[in-house]
């Protein structure tokens, strides 16, 4: 069982894509520690040396390598603050709403009739309205904090998984009424888990990789117009949303932590595309692309 | 075969009055979600006692719920979404006055796309599995990473800073235009400000890009795929045998079938501009919608973010419905 | 002078890319359509490269397939320029018609795009040609889905006529359809083609339908022929071992017989053909040359046949 796993990995790492995706975020994972671990500037420090250009020296280990904000502040110490923010915040999401959304798809799915009726009808409404809309009304009523902004995306991304996984669970559930009557003694719980996830984990760690890049994009763009992160966080959304005003004068505070925002979506976006390929038997006839 | 369209179409209205439904009752539950008495939420800083009095009022805030949700809907079908205290208007009145704003920047953007998306994306399968084409697919999944946030800012700096165009609001304040359709583009024209044409010209093509760019990315791989499957079938065959010239080949036979799925998304695009749009009007100062939006999670007025939520849902709701009946008439394969 | 024949095929080798490799798929083929109005029928099992051939005398052939040697002239032009025309009847109605176009729209096409004809005047001609194929005229403003197997059948019928052609290929028009349907179907063809004098290539792995509506019949094993014949003599006298165990194999209902004949084994597929005689591992009668040389082709008054029996 662990030798398949391990073939099956490596089948993975030869899509080009994959490898991709997976480089730039260990390249981006490796900044941000070392960031972490020896960054001589605070992330939240201002001080008076406001809006200086990237690579000016300064008196302390490091230059300002991609120069200051308008509260003087170390934006590649920043940048590499909210990376590992940011992350953390779209894997929470994915963990939250992917588990609340399998959940309810494979008893949807599963029990079926008035249960499932009425849960989906529910999943419908909350599709039906425009996510970021969604998400603001929300965040605007628990008020602005990042760990509302994560609940409001969470409401938000859950049906998605939970259509996602009662689609496949439907679609197995006939051929699977044979397998149930033979094990007739083995109660629901064991169906579901032994025989119906196995064919929901695929496609389900598929989608929850391309959600964390949309997990990410919302959660900037929630601080973005002031409803997450507040400051003086370190979060990308954020730090873009102060430094528009004064992009006349400095560009690089907006620049950078959207470039490494975009470095990180896109590897998540690279690596779920690659993920799918590889599912997908019927597109595994160009394993280099 | 008629009665089957009726009664599509009678279905599908229904589904979005229910979601219609549903997205009102969702937005009435957050409002008396909120801890402690609505009406100081309501009313922020302006929060008197005189003024939470007539807000108890207004919205029976000391009744029970059900009451409560009778008030707020009665007022919702009166096309009353209460009064922003923090602003000083009705919230209705801001967003009509917001909206054609808005929807000038997103048709403007619709359209830019379009005019990206679909022509590269045939080629990208006309010349499909060459350099070119895996440039262009590449460059669309790009360009669909590509947050607004940060792809505004850059084109903010692009041509507002390295071009030195105009950038930002919607046109220079010191033209003075009447505003007959309450388009922008049109009215300088109509005025015939040349001058004033060009300046909000400029002032809308960033925005419009930046909105644009993702979709069109979408669009490049929708079309090059469906181009690709329409390809392989055998009327397309069919259609060569009669020796029909190649563009009648390729935009009769091949696109008309290819393109009739991606319409079927359009409520996919509209949700991906609106998200996009809110971030790109606060980007580029745009004053429309999306910018009210921002304006009211800053000054914390409640009352103009819910009426936004519920106008754009509603929007969003009826699009789709739309278009989904739209399809039948496109799809003679539907209707029989 | 030498009257031009309807088709004149020398010696065509088609090959296929199959996994980055180029296949041999048809192998020398000679063939002769003499007369207009002459139907000529190409029988074979699954896979002997008989709907290559078709694809390849209509000018057809997909991308991924070129003519590797050989030429196939329709009155005397080769069929890689463009003067030829040459009308192609397709297997799969349904899915070779375009869904979202009318019927009229179709057929109109040929004579918008050949004919310079306004739309109006090119659905009348339309409406002619629904008329001459057994349709109602009504069925102009039909959609394909709208329509029976047998009557999407026609319209393809209707289209190829529309096109006037020199020639007509038809590819199993009438497998999909059941028997009754066929009949029609192919009584509508065969009158079609002598009336108006146009010669058709008729492919298909049917011996049966082969009688009724043949003059003359080539029979194809693995990307060969192995046997060219006018009809009666076929099925009178067939030569070939393989041409004899497709005629044993039809069901007969005036013999009293307990069994179905089958032949043993499978076709060889391109790119595995056999030593020798491409037939040599299935035939009933074969001895040592069979399996090192490849039989020579032998002439008789009737047509040829491939086979050492008659060297």
């Amino acid at each position: 069982m662990n030798m398949n796993k391990l073939d099956s990995f490596k089948e993975l790492l030869k899509i080009k894509r994959v490898r991709y995706g997976i480089s730039i975020l260990t390249f981006l994972a490796i900044l941000s520690i070392s960031v972490i671990f020896f960054s001589p500037y605070e992330y939240d420090q201002i001080s008076y040396k406001i809006h200086l250009p990237p690579f000016t020296p300064s008196d302390r280990a490091w230059p300002y390598i991609f120069g200051t904000d308008n509260l003087g502040r170390d934006i590649f110490t920043r940048t590499f603050y909210a990376f590992i923010l940011d992350v953390s915040c779209g894997l929470a999401i994915i963990a939250l709403s992917g588990s609340i959304g399998l959940i309810i798809g494979l008893v949807s799915g599963y029990l079926g009739g008035t249960v499932d009726s009425i849960l989906m009808r529910i999943m419908d409404i909350v599709i039906s309205i425009p996510g970021f809309m969604l998400a603001i009304a929300i965040a605007a009523v628990l008020g602005s904090s990042i760990f509302n902004a994560i609940i409001a995306v969470v409401i938000v991304t859950i049906p998605i998984y939970a259509r996602l996984v009662r689609g496949i669970v439907l679609s197995v559930k006939e051929s699977l009424f044979i397998l149930a009557a033979r094990e007739a003694g083995l109660g629901s719980l064991s169906i579901i888990v032994k025989h119906i996830l196995p064919h929901v984990i695929p496609t389900f760690i598929t989608q929850a990789t391309m959600e964390l890049s949309n997990a990410i994009i919302y959660i900037a763009a929630l601080s973005f117009i002031g409803l997450g992160a507040q400051e003086p966080v370190a979060e990308w959304g954020l730090m873009i949303s102060s430094a528009r005003r004064y992009v006349r004068e400095a560009w690089w505070p907006a620049v950078f932590p959207g470039l490494a925002m975009f470095l990180t979506v896109l590897s998540f976006n690279l690596i779920g595309d690659g993920l799918r390929d590889y599912l997908d038997p019927k597109k595994r006839v160009s394993i280099s692309g | 075969m008629a009665r089957n369209i009726v009664q599509y179409i009678f279905y599908r209205f229904i589904q979005s009055v229910l979601s219609l439904f549903g997205v009102i009752l969702i937005v009435f539950i957050l409002s008396r979600i909120l801890p402690g008495n609505p009406a100081v939420a309501i009313l922020g800083p302006k929060a008197t006692p005189e003024n939470i009095e007539r807000v108890t009022r207004e919205w029976g805030l000391d009744k029970n719920y059900l009451d409560q949700f009778t008030i707020y809907i009665s007022r919702l079908f009166r096309g009353d979404l209460g009064d922003s205290y923090v602003m000083g208007y009705s919230v209705s009145r801001l967003i009509m006055e917001r909206l054609p704003t808005s929807f000038e920047l997103v048709i403007t953007a619709f359209i830019l796309s379009l005019a990206i998306g679909i022509p590269l994306g045939i080629l990208a399968a006309r010349r499909h599995d060459t350099k070119l084409d895996l440039i262009l697919t590449s460059l669309a999944v790009m360009s669909f990473s590509f947050p607004s946030l940060l792809l505004g800012v850059l084109l903010l700096i692009f041509f507002g800073v390295n071009l030195g165009l105009p950038v930002g609001g919607r046109i220079d304040p010191r033209y003075s235009i009447n505003f007959y359709t309450g388009f922008v583009i049109l009215d300088t024209l109509l005025n015939g400000n040349i001058a004033a044409f060009f300046d909000a010209f400029m002032r809308i093509i960033p925005p419009a890009l930046t909105l644009a760019i993702p979709l069109a990315g979408l669009l490049l791989k929708l079309s090059r795929n469906s181009i690709l499957e329409v390809m392989m079938q055998d009327f397309v065959r069919t259609a060569r045998m009669k020796r029909l010239p190649e563009n009648v080949v390729m935009y009769k036979h091949i696109l008309r079938n290819a393109l009739l799925p991606i319409v079927t998304v359009a409520g996919l695009y509209f949700a991906v501009l609106v998200t996009g749009d809110i971030v790109v009007e606060t980007i580029f100062a745009w004053p429309g919608l999306g910018r009210l939006v921002w304006e009211a999670v800053t000054l914390r007025d409640y009352m103009v973010i819910q009426g936004s939520v519920l106008v754009i849902s509603i929007i969003y709701i009826a699009i789709n419905a739309v278009v989904d009946i739209l399809y039948i008439y496109i799809d003679p394969r539907i209707r029989g | 002078m030498d009257k031009l024949k309807p088709l004149e095929i020398r010696n065509l080798t088609i090959h296929y890319m199959v996994r980055g490799k180029w296949v041999e798929v048809v192998s020398n083929v000679d063939l002769d359509i003499e007369e207009k109005g002459e139907i000529l029928a190409v029988v074979g099992e699954s896979g002997c490269g008989k709907t290559t051939l078709g694809l390849a005398i209509a000018g057809l052939l997909p991308p991924n397939a070129r003519i590797a040697n050989g030429s196939i002239k329709v009155f005397g032009k080769d069929v890689k320029s463009s003067s030829t025309k040459v009308a192609m009847i397709f297997q799969d109605a349904l899915t070779s018609l375009n869904p979202l176009l009318t019927i009229g729209e179709q057929i109109a096409e040929v004579y918008i795009h050949h004919f310079s004809m306004s739309k109006r005047e090119a659905l009348e001609e339309a409406m002619k040609r629904l008329a001459e194929v057994g349709l109602p005229t009504t069925y102009v403003d039909k959609y394909p889905h709208e329509l029976s197997g047998g009557q999407r059948q026609r319209v393809l019928i209707a289209i190829a006529i529309a096109l006037n052609p020199e020639l007509i290929v038809a590819d199993e028009p009438t497998t999909a359809l059941d028997v009754t349907t066929q009949a029609k179907v192919l009584k509508l063809l065969r009158n079609i083609v002598k009336n108006k004098g146009i010669p058709m290539v008729y492919v298909t792995h049917d011996l049966s339908l082969v009688a009724h509506i043949a003059d003359k019949v080539v029979v194809m094993y693995a990307g060969q022929v192995v046997e060219y014949r006018d009809k009666y003599s076929l099925f009178k006298e067939p030569l070939h071992p393989y041409t004899q165990s497709l005629l044993n194999s039809l069901p007969r209902a005036d013999l009293d017989l307990t069994e179905l004949q089958i032949i043993k084994g499978e076709p060889p597929l391109p790119g595995s053909f056999p030593q020798g005689c491409r037939f040599n591992p299935r035939c009933s009668k074969v001895f040592a040359k069979c399996l090192s040389e490849e039989p020579p082709i032998k002439f008789f008054s009737s047509g040829f046949v491939r086979c050492h029996l008659y060297a």
